[in-house]
């Protein structure tokens, strides 16, 4: 597993205060038998208190582990640890961990395999079952042949019973969304969040989340500002194309269906994932990432690019809000892993399965024309509707623009609009000094492109 | 042709569906090449749905809505190195103190090196633009590119500040005011005395504000030249520009002020006695015009003030015929209450003439150091004397001394501040009860160590304070200003914080550190 960077390590922290109390110990002075291995770092370190706290990060996830009371997590010793290796790779010595960090990485790695995620050692961890709520398996006990097919007759008809309480929900959603244009949406504006909450709270209940989340959106849409009617009809289009699809739902074929559920907000388990789904090995370049807060997670998108496929793929993780997950997966990398696709019509969402080299510094493959970039979204929302994202990476643009109105220019003089803020705008200009400049992004569907990295001086730039 | 090229059928959709088909039945609409939109609500809500779909697919390329802004031009320096720039992302990132900012656009500023863009335009927000001195340095580093930002995002524009370089003298009339001012700048530069010869000429038509401005910039540079310039000013109707004049004059010995102010301070003070020297402060001569255009003006103290600290120090020795050691050493020995004002007043005129000899006197007499006298001596003996100061120091006096001496601290005094400050904390036991007035002392040394590490030689070891206080008898009250709390960092931190920036500029000599003596 490679060092991370400090950029990767300070990603880490939990909160902003937490960070600063990370920094204080990310000196050498406060540190007794630290070492690292290329599994793990670890050390002890010396706080106000007499017996100093055992501090170990288990760098395939990662993982924290320290003896100090805090509720943090990770708490500032680990990240102060983390930190410290990341400045300065001679501060911590290679060496063979204490006994005590060697039998809790021996038990992580026996967990891991139990459940089936050692496997993706890349530290992508199979994160949708936070939102889907089933648990993670433990270690299961060899079935009989009945059993199995018992329990196989059972999940579907769990499923079947899901499906159709969907279908209940899409059912009254249609009443809803038929309600709301018969009375015609001249005053919406003026309803507050409480009106949509029961519609959303509804499909929550028909096992349907992320279409209640997209009617509890339809509130901010709806005071969004100049053009709101444009975007809220926009809205309700998508979400009718959800209900319409879903009365045909028996009829579709499996990839369609797929692509249903998990628009519905009923994706395809990490484990189903990794036993059905069709891999492929590639040199995955990560183009950028994106976060964004949903319900009490953060939803991190990690965007790749298969150098020899020419594959795009997302990686999506479920995190704690300002955490983030591995940095195996930072932009500006590159790594030959074996992924495996989501199910679906044209799926983008992957999971690492594993990684067969370290990730190494490489300057991502990109198109030469805006035009290009657009008409391979094109042909993509062609095939799936519900694309909401779609990433973009340009080798050679000028950002350009005023202070509410950004843009990026290519050769051909064609230009694509950037939904960025002001400041974000200006970091633009500066690095591009009027220079055309390799530049990621995030085309959310309904809106702009989100820049995410760019490429100036021969270096990457987070954005 | 295909679909709603004209957005017709959509913006159809859009009112109906504000409206509501209850007032206005939807009847449907037919687009090429898609399928007919039936009628009825559900048809309203069908042709939403394609329609999104059909206008998000086609989302493609438009002409650009700004022209490219013109290149900025090149700028030839390097790209700062790597570790400046990761502390810069840090003080950044967890909002340093500003004045550990300062120490790095110092540094950096003086690197003679550039920032990539990125980083720049993160920079700027971070050290704000109301500071005249800090956006000085950022010009400096930003270049060429920042002056193309400036230009370009109106809030920067106070970066763009103009610096006179395309202008010549011919255009004096019709520049403006900070154009007048950064010409005279550049012009002095090159010829100080072509410079107050130009100044004598303009200043008598300039306006007020940019008179005062002007002649406050002959304090770069200021010499011999300038006297002539400078004692016509004292005749000058605006008391700014007479005020700014009389400053500077105090910097000049051999100016006819000075000797003006000798010739009516040193006769107020008299030395007598063969073995055993008194030294006795008189009165000034009664008020008059010649020494109101001096500034001789206000209290008797007042004017006493003003006479002493501006004379020539040399008359004192020449006219009295003894060495400034002993007259400052008869002066602390004197009984007349009015002896505390007059070495105030030397220390003053001290500081001003930059006389090496006089302030050695009066350090060597235990008058107090502060910054202006230490930035007097050379670094080894600035830094001695005030090791030997802080070394002698109390909790009473200690945090007065670290308020006087906001320079840069050598070495030996920073060691010797560190050992001081250990041995008062082992001394002071905050939990015997209330003491108002030891608690008052130590909160004054506690406030003021933060201040202090920023002045620090950034070598120095903080152990042995760190170790003191978790040894001292009230540790709680210390350890948050000298090992940090919360996100605040503490002495140590900023410490070490300063020594990792004074490496990562290595190659750059630090002005701030003496050489190590020979002797």
């Amino acid at each position: 597993v490679t060092r991370p960077n400090e950029q990767q390590a300070a990603a880490q922290a939990p909160d902003a205060s937490s960070l600063k109390a990370a920094n204080r110990l990310a000196v050498r002075a406060p540190w007794d038998e630290i070492g690292h291995n290329e599994r793990a770092v670890w050390g002890h370190c010396r706080g106000s208190g007499k017996t100093p706290y055992a501090v170990a990060v288990d760098l395939a996830g990662p993982a924290f582990r320290c003896s100090c009371p805090s509720r943090k997590f990770p708490c500032k010793h680990a990240l102060g640890l983390l930190l410290l290796w990341a400045r300065d790779s001679d501060a911590v010595p290679p060496g063979a961990p204490p006994a005590e960090v060697a039998s809790w990485l021996a038990g992580r790695s026996a967990a891991g395999k139990a459940s089936g995620s050692a496997r993706l050692r890349a530290g992508t961890v199979p994160s949708d079952d936070a939102q889907d709520g089933a648990t993670k398996g433990g270690e299961r006990p060899e079935l009989t042949a009945e059993q199995r097919e018992l329990s196989a007759r059972q999940a579907a008809a769990r499923a079947a019973r899901r499906v159709e309480r969907i279908a209940a929900g899409m059912q009254e959603l249609d009443g809803w969304l038929g309600d709301l244009v018969r009375v015609g949406l001249g005053d919406i504006a003026s309803r507050g969040a409480a009106f949509y909450d029961e519609m959303g709270a509804r499909l929550v209940d028909a096992q349907a989340p992320a279409a209640g989340a997209a009617v509890r959106r339809l509130a901010g849409i709806a005071r969004s500002g100049r053009g709101w009617p444009e975007r809220y009809v926009a809205a309700l289009g998508r979400l009718y194309l959800l209900v319409s699809a879903w009365s045909r739902y028996p009829e579709l074929d499996a990839a369609r269906q797929a692509d249903l559920r998990t628009n519905a907000g009923w994706p395809t388990s990490s484990a189903e994932v990794l036993a059905t789904g069709p891999r492929s090995q590639d040199r995955w370049h990560v183009l950028g990432r994106s976060e964004t807060e949903e319900d009490r997670v953060t939803a991190l998108r990690t965007w790749l690019w298969g150098e020899r496929s020419g594959t795009l793929a997302l990686v999506l993780d479920f995190v704690r809000p300002g955490a983030l997950a591995a940095w195996e997966l930072w932009p500006g990398n590159a790594v030959e892993a074996t992924v495996v696709h989501f199910p679906g019509v044209a799926p983008l969402r992957v999971l690492v399965e594993e990684r067969h080299d370290e990730a190494s510094a490489a300057v991502a493959p990109a198109s030469e024309r805006l035009r290009d970039a657009a008409r391979a979204r094109s042909t993509r929302l062609a095939r799936d509707p519900y694309l909401d994202r779609w990433p973009v990476s340009m080798a050679a643009v000028t950002p350009v623009g005023r202070p509410g109105g950004w843009a990026m220019l290519d050769a051909e003089g064609d230009s694509l609009p950037l939904d960025c803020d002001d400041a974000t705008g200006w970091k633009l200009m500066a690095g591009a000094a009027g220079q055309p400049i390799a530049l990621t992004a995030e085309w959310r569907t309904g809106g702009g492109l989100l820049p995410l990295t760019l490429r100036a001086d021969g270096e990457l730039v987070i954005l | 042709v295909i679909g709603d090229l004209d957005g017709s059928a959509w913006s159809e959709v859009l009112s109906a569906a504000l409206l509501g088909t209850d007032r206005r039945p939807w009847s449907g609409a037919t687009v090429p090449g898609l399928p007919e939109l039936p009628a009825g609500p559900e048809g309203l809500l069908q042709g939403a749905a394609m329609l999104t779909t059909w206008r998000e697919a086609g989302r493609t390329v438009a002409p650009p809505p700004f022209s490219p802004p013109l290149r900025p031009t090149a700028d030839p320096r390097p790209v700062l190195g790597q570790e400046p720039r990761r502390l810069l992302a840090t003080l950044i990132r967890d909002r340093r103190q500003a004045a550990i900012l300062d120490e790095w656009l110092d540094r950096a500023a003086a690197s003679g090196s550039r920032l990539p863009g990125a980083l720049l335009a993160d920079l700027v927000p971070f050290v704000g633009l109301d500071d005249e001195a800090r956006l000085g340095r950022l010009r400096t580093l930003g270049g060429p590119l920042l002056a193309w930002l400036a230009a370009l995002n109106p809030d920067w524009a106070p970066l763009a500040r103009f610096d006179g370089t395309e202008l010549s003298l011919d255009q004096w009339s019709e520049a403006s005011d900070e154009a007048r001012l950064a010409l005279f700048r550049r012009f002095r530069a090159d010829d100080p005395a072509g410079s107050a010869a130009l100044l004598a000429e303009v200043l008598p038509g300039e306006p007020a504000a940019s008179a005062v401005a002007l002649t406050q910039s002959l304090s770069e540079q200021l010499s011999d030249v300038d006297i002539e310039l400078l004692e016509s000013a004292l005749d000058d109707r605006r008391k700014r520009v007479r005020a700014v004049s009389m400053e500077l004059l105090g910097r000049l010995p051999t100016s006819p002020r000075a000797q003006r102010l000798a010739d009516l301070a040193v006769p107020a003070i008299s030395v007598t006695g063969r073995w055993k020297h008194t030294l006795t402060v008189g009165e000034l001569p009664p008020a008059d015009d010649a020494q109101e255009r001096d500034g001789v003006v206000g209290s008797s103290s007042e004017r006493f003030g003003v006479a002493v600290s501006g004379a020539a120090l040399d008359s004192w020795t020449v006219r009295l015929g003894h060495s400034p050691a002993d007259l400052v050493s008869w002066a602390r020995a004197s009984s007349d209450p009015k002896a505390g004002a007059l070495l105030v007043a030397w220390a003053m005129a001290a500081r001003r003439q930059r006389d090496r000899i006089w302030v050695g006197a009066l350090l060597d007499a235990g008058v107090s150091p502060d910054g202006g006298l230490l930035s007097v001596l050379d670094p080894v003996d600035a830094d001695r004397r005030l090791a030997g100061a802080v070394s002698a120091a109390e909790l009473g006096s200690l945090p007065a001394l670290i308020g006087a001496c906001t320079d840069p601290w050598g070495p030996q005094a920073s060691s010797a501040a560190i050992a001081t400050i250990s041995r008062i904390v082992g001394r002071i036991d905050l939990s015997k009860g209330p003491d108002a007035a030891l608690t008052h002392a130590a909160q004054a040394l506690q406030s003021s160590l933060v201040p202090l590490a920023l002045r620090l030689d950034p070598r120095t070891d903080a152990t042995p304070l760190v170790e003191g206080v978790s040894d001292a008898p009230s540790p709680a009250f210390w350890l948050g200003a000298v090992a940090g709390s919360g996100s605040a960092l503490g002495l140590a931190g900023i410490l070490a914080f300063r020594a990792a920036l004074a490496a990562a500029f290595e190659p750059m000599p630090t002005s701030a550190t003496p050489l190590r003596s020979l002797s």
